[in-house]
């Protein structure tokens, strides 16, 4: 038996617990570089008149040599962030004459210490002109524009009709609908942005240094944003960041923003977000009111489908935005098999930090709605909530949806059939002791993996050039290097956020070498000038297990095939007869062996005996980019290598008097195809759980009718606690991926798409509500659903 | 975000902490634990130009003196917990979390008089008195006067310590309370067999905790006594709650606690 499938004690957790693992924060990567701070809107829409010095010189802590305020007049060579929705309204590094969010950039102060910075930072008094702002989805679509410059606030608004011929309301079919709105949340990443940044006057080329979890998409898109190549921006990644959850990714403004600042000032600048940035004024994972509508038959058939989404971008579109709309797109239908189906896809622009990738970006909120619509049909047709998922989903693999993704591979029936076994579905009992109503609730999802840019073809205007760029290109580059001593390093093109992904990459090249995982290191911080790395490349979209994975699996594959040659040079027989097991390389018909790895490390001292078939020593890299991905035809998105598939069920208490609200038990079954480090998997079904939870009970950022934001600390913004985790069962079920080298699929989404829907399903049965409600179930929230006060939003 | 500069001073007695207080009026702040005082100024939702650090002063550890429970201005939420007050020992739980409760003191937050905080609430239920000073000596104010604001300790005063009474030997308390992103309210309540006495309080209101003892000892009788001394109450609309949900919780909660609190006060009389 191999390493893949085992769950070997991670490499990694001894130094993350001990408290000696070290992060961007433990190291200086340039000495002599000033501190910045950043100087912020207070307001959420105005016109900046004028930037006001305050009184720090006064100050002894302000008395300092390196002092400096840039401005957006300082660094008028920069461009703003281009998106490919609009050129009207871009995004721009510091704020230029007008302010559209509560904490925009306005300037940059720099200072020998942090402490003098912030204090420079917070002496600078705007003087801003206030204008009204905009800040719900529903004023976004009707209200005055935020930007002069725009008709309207919809930014984007494209329909997808995949079965033109299909006559919506069939007379026997039964049409249910659904309408939520997901409000804005966001991740809590322990470790928050720190980048550090030089600039060469002499060459003209930047360096940075930041804890950036890609996608490395956005390298070019910074490096456009300073006016220089891609080749003229080099990117050093730490080689570990402390969460990342995809929010992380909207720092790379910022790292334009701290390189330019570093060329004004003619010092290094490095720059350490606050939490209270990094809640209010970095990103959040976007607001989305989704429309769903069923056309169903009489035996509980899924007939035809029409989503129609409107997505609250924030201020501006902050590339890699809409993907956020779009990441779905090609599985909108889910796990079920329907093929009639419209998308009508809006995104519209209001006063609030710009929206990105927050862990199963863009999923949570068409699946609130989807799953809520499916509970609801039930109802209506008199059918069990798990009987009519059984009827409609698919069943045959690969299938393709009519968004244009395939799902690859499953047994959906039997995780639904697992999951309520596990529950006790049948056998629920709404029946308590007390006052308090108990209900039951489920909710199925798929989950992409490993995803192309394909987006971009479908959001962009049909007729622009952009519209037609072949985007078919995702995959992982992976490399392997034996030294002169025979010791093995890994490199990835993923930096490692706490997963795992040492250990499971060193599981996976020990399998293909023959060698314990312990003799294998791996690097996962990345530079852009000297590392292998591709537009897809990072810690993001489920990529490790399918795609980083797989390429660690060819890369070293190629080193097991060198050393083959070499053993069989040295054994006198052929590669084909030699076997790499336990360390050593074995000629299978005498018996003779050799230490395999002191193989690789001879190559480099006595090349004048290598095998005419080895061009020198072991130092082999490769990619993995599974062929059955498509650029975007006939606005069919096949976006991603693969879609696990997840049946989530929960139970919970409501006490109808106060809100209160227990999660009894919660199940988690999926099928992510082979499994590759168990523990970690439960692991990553966890912290998933724990982040959707959070967002499903209280996790909102809300705002104000002036544009200000509720949550700007940890005393107004509420993540799980580890006291309320409910207790969770976790199976698994595994049908292996044709496309993935291990067949493994995604895990790392799961239960953060899935927990709001779960909720809703049993806060909806718990209340016996007509429809699931929307998120966050405070206790308010509850209090008000169950006195029917609440509107459903 | 980084507090901005300010001069920290380390008092050698409680003599020289007014003196220090008289000297720089109200642009001191007396720091004890901490807990809410930092976070404040490192988000620079407040500014002192002097911290005034109590904590360090000779306090004494908490004592009983007869049926009451003296707490100094230097004593943690956390080694105020089992010494011998069970009202507040229910209330403790729900104070921030254990690591607040390690350095966060009793008198610090009862001088802070968040409308909505436990200790408080704990106080004007289980009675007692403040004991303050100024630069015209020392005087005691009465819990229910202290909390409810009827009687303010003013800015050239601190606390030294807070005394507790601490019921009889049948007594029955219960601390319940409801949360979403802050607190939405809490109830708590003591019936004393001893005494023939109960009483309840419950936070949530604008004005702070109230209190209602229950007519002729009854605690059967409590609930009606709160509705009808909450009818024209106020409670606090926040972004965790609009006001008849506070207003429903407090009330619910208040049913809770006099249940429980009889409850154990059966148990404790068995």
């Amino acid at each position: 038996m191999g390493w893949v499938g085992r769950s070997p004690t991670r490499s990694e957790d001894r130094a993350l617990v001990d408290g000696l693992a070290r992060f961007a924060g433990d190291v200086e990567p340039i000495g002599g570089a000033l501190h910045a701070a950043i100087v912020r809107s207070p307001v959420a829409r105005g016109r900046l008149v004028a930037l006001h010095p305050g009184g720090v010189e006064s100050d002894t802590r302000g008395k300092d040599r390196g002092a400096a305020l840039v401005t957006a007049a300082d660094i008028d060579f920069t461009r703003p962030v281009p998106n490919i929705l609009t050129d009207r309204v871009s995004m721009p590094l510091l704020a230029i004459d007008r302010v559209s969010y509560v904490g925009e950039p306005l300037a940059v102060a720099l200072a020998d210490t942090r402490d003098a910075a912030m204090d420079l930072a917070c002496s600078i008094e705007p003087e801003i002109e206030t204008g009204p702002a905009c800040a719900g989805l529903d004023f976004a679509v009707l209200g005055p524009p935020i930007h002069d410059v725009l008709d309207s606030n919809v930014v984007h608004e494209r329909t997808f009709r995949y079965t033109p011929d299909a006559a919506p309301g069939d007379a026997d079919q039964l049409s249910i609908a659904h309408d939520a709105v997901m409000p804005r949340s966001t991740a809590l990443p322990l470790e928050r942005v720190d980048i550090t940044a030089d600039f060469d006057p002499g060459s003209g080329r930047y360096t940075v240094w930041a804890n950036y979890g890609g996608p490395m998409a956005l390298h070019a898109v910074m490096a456009s944003c300073l006016g220089v190549a891609p080749a003229d921006l080099r990117l050093h990644i730490s080689e570990r960041i402390g969460g990342n959850f995809g929010i992380k990714q909207a720092m790379y403004p910022m790292i334009a923003l701290v390189a330019a600042a570093a060329r004004v000032v003619g010092r290094p600048v490095r720059w350490r977000e606050t939490r209270a940035e990094s809640l209010t004024a970095a990103s959040a994972a976007s607001e989305r009111r989704t429309i769903v509508t069923g056309g169903f038959g009489r035996d509980g058939k899924l007939h035809s489908l029409a989503v129609e989404q409107t997505e609250n971008l924030g201020a501006y579109v902050r590339t890699p935005e809409p993907a956020g709309l779009y990441r779905m797109h090609g599985a909108i239908t889910g796990p079920y098999d329907v093929q009639d189906l419209v998308v009508a896809n809006r995104a519209v622009l209001t006063n609030q930090v710009p929206s990105g990738l927050n862990r199963g970006f863009g999923a949570p909120q068409l699946f609130l709605s989807l799953e809520s619509m499916i509970d609801r049909a039930a109802r209506e047709l008199e059918l069990d909530r798990a009987e009519i998922r059984r009827r409609n989903v698919v069943g045959a693999f690969p299938h393709r949806c009519p968004g244009g993704a395939e799902l690859d591979s499953g047994d959906y029936v039997a995780v639904i059939d697992r999951a309520c076994e596990l529950i006790g579905w049948s056998s629920f009992d709404r029946a308590t002791s007390g006052t308090r109503r108990r209900g039951i609730g489920l909710a199925c999802s798929v989950e992409t993996s490993g995803n192309n840019l394909g987006y971009m073809n479908l959001a962009a205007d049909p007729d622009s050039p952009a519209a037609r760029v072949p985007r078919s290109g995702a995959g992982a580059v992976a490399a392997i290097a034996i030294d002169p001593v025979g010791s093995v390093t890994v490199h990835l093109d993923a930096p490692d956020c706490g997963q795992g992904y040492r250990t499971i990459a060193a599981q996976v090249a020990a399998d293909e070498l023959g060698v314990d995982p312990e003799a294998i290191r791996v690097e996962t911080a990345l530079d852009t000038a000297s590392d292998g790395w591709l537009l897809t490349s990072g810690n993001y979209a489920n990529r490790f297990s399918t795609a980083v994975a797989s390429a660690v699996a060819e890369a070293s594959r190629k080193a097991a095939e060198k050393l083959r040659h070499v053993a069989a040079a040295r054994l006198g027989t052929t590669p084909d007869l030699i076997d790499l097991v336990e360390g050593q390389a074995i000629d299978r018909t005498s018996g003779a062996s050799t230490p395999v790895l002191r193989l690789g490390g001879q190559l480099h001292w006595d090349l004048a005996q290598r095998p005419t078939a080895l061009d020198g020593p072991i130092r082999e890299s490769a990619y993995y980019a599974p062929g059955h991905l498509r650029s975007p035809e006939a606005g069919a998105l096949q976006t991603s290598f693969t879609y696990s598939f997840q049946c989530d069920a929960a139970i919970v208490q409501v006490d109808p008097a106060t809100g209160e609200l227990a999660i009894e038990s919660y199940v988690s079954v999926h099928d992510a195809g082979t499994v590759l480090h168990p523990a970690s998997f439960v692991g990553q079904v966890h912290g998933g759980l724990a982040h959707g939870l959070g967002a499903a009970l209280g996790e909102e950022i809300a705002y104000d009718e002036d544009g200000r934001p509720s949550a700007t600390s940890l005393h107004s913004y509420a993540p799980l606690r580890a006291t309320r985790m409910p207790p969770v069962v976790v199976d698994h079920l595994e049908s292996p991926s044709p496309h993935t080298v291990h067949g493994a699929k995604g895990i790392g989404d799961g239960c953060a798409v899935l927990a709001p829907a779960v909720l809703a399903s049993a806060i909806g049965d718990a209340l016996e509500l007509a429809r699931n409600p929307t998120p966050p179930f405070t206790p308010a929230r509850v209090w008000e659903l169950a006195v029917g006060l609440g509107s459903d939003r | 975000m980084i507090a901005a500069p300010f001069e920290y001073v380390r008092p050698d007695s409680v003599d020289d902490a007014v003196a220090l207080l008289a000297e720089h009026g109200n642009r001191a702040r007396l720091l004890a634990g901490g807990q809410s005082l930092v976070p404040e100024l490192i988000a620079r939702s407040t500014e002192a130009s002097v911290l005034v650090d109590i904590g360090s002063l000779p306090w004494a550890s908490p004592s009983i003196r007869g049926a009451t429970l003296t707490i100094e201005a230097g004593t943690t939420q956390a080694d105020a917990a089992g010494q011998g007050c069970r009202i507040l020992d229910a209330a403790l739980p729900w104070v921030g979390h254990a690591q607040t409760r390690n350095r966060g003191t009793v008198v610090g937050s009862l001088a802070q008089r968040d409308p909505l905080a436990e200790i408080p609430l704990a106080f004007v239920l289980a009675g007692g008195h403040v004991r303050v000073v100024g630069p015209e000596g020392t005087r005691a104010i009465d819990a229910s006067r202290f909390v409810s604001g009827a009687e303010v300790v003013r800015d050239d005063e601190l606390i030294i310590e807070s005394v507790w009474n601490l019921g009889g030997s049948q007594c029955g308390v219960a601390f319940d309370e409801v949360a979403g992103v802050g607190t939405v309210a809490a109830a708590a309540a003591i019936v004393d067999w001893s005494t023939m006495t109960a009483a309840l309080a419950v936070s949530g209101a604008t004005t702070g905790p109230i209190r209602v003892d229950a007519p002729d000892g009854d605690p059967d009788r409590l609930i009606t006594a709160l509705e009808a001394e909450t009818a024209t109450v106020e409670f606090i609309a926040d972004a965790t709650s609009p006001s008849l949900h506070r207003r429903a919780v407090a009330l619910h909660l208040a049913e809770r606690v006099v249940a429980l609190a009889q409850q154990r006060a059966e148990e404790g009389a068995q």
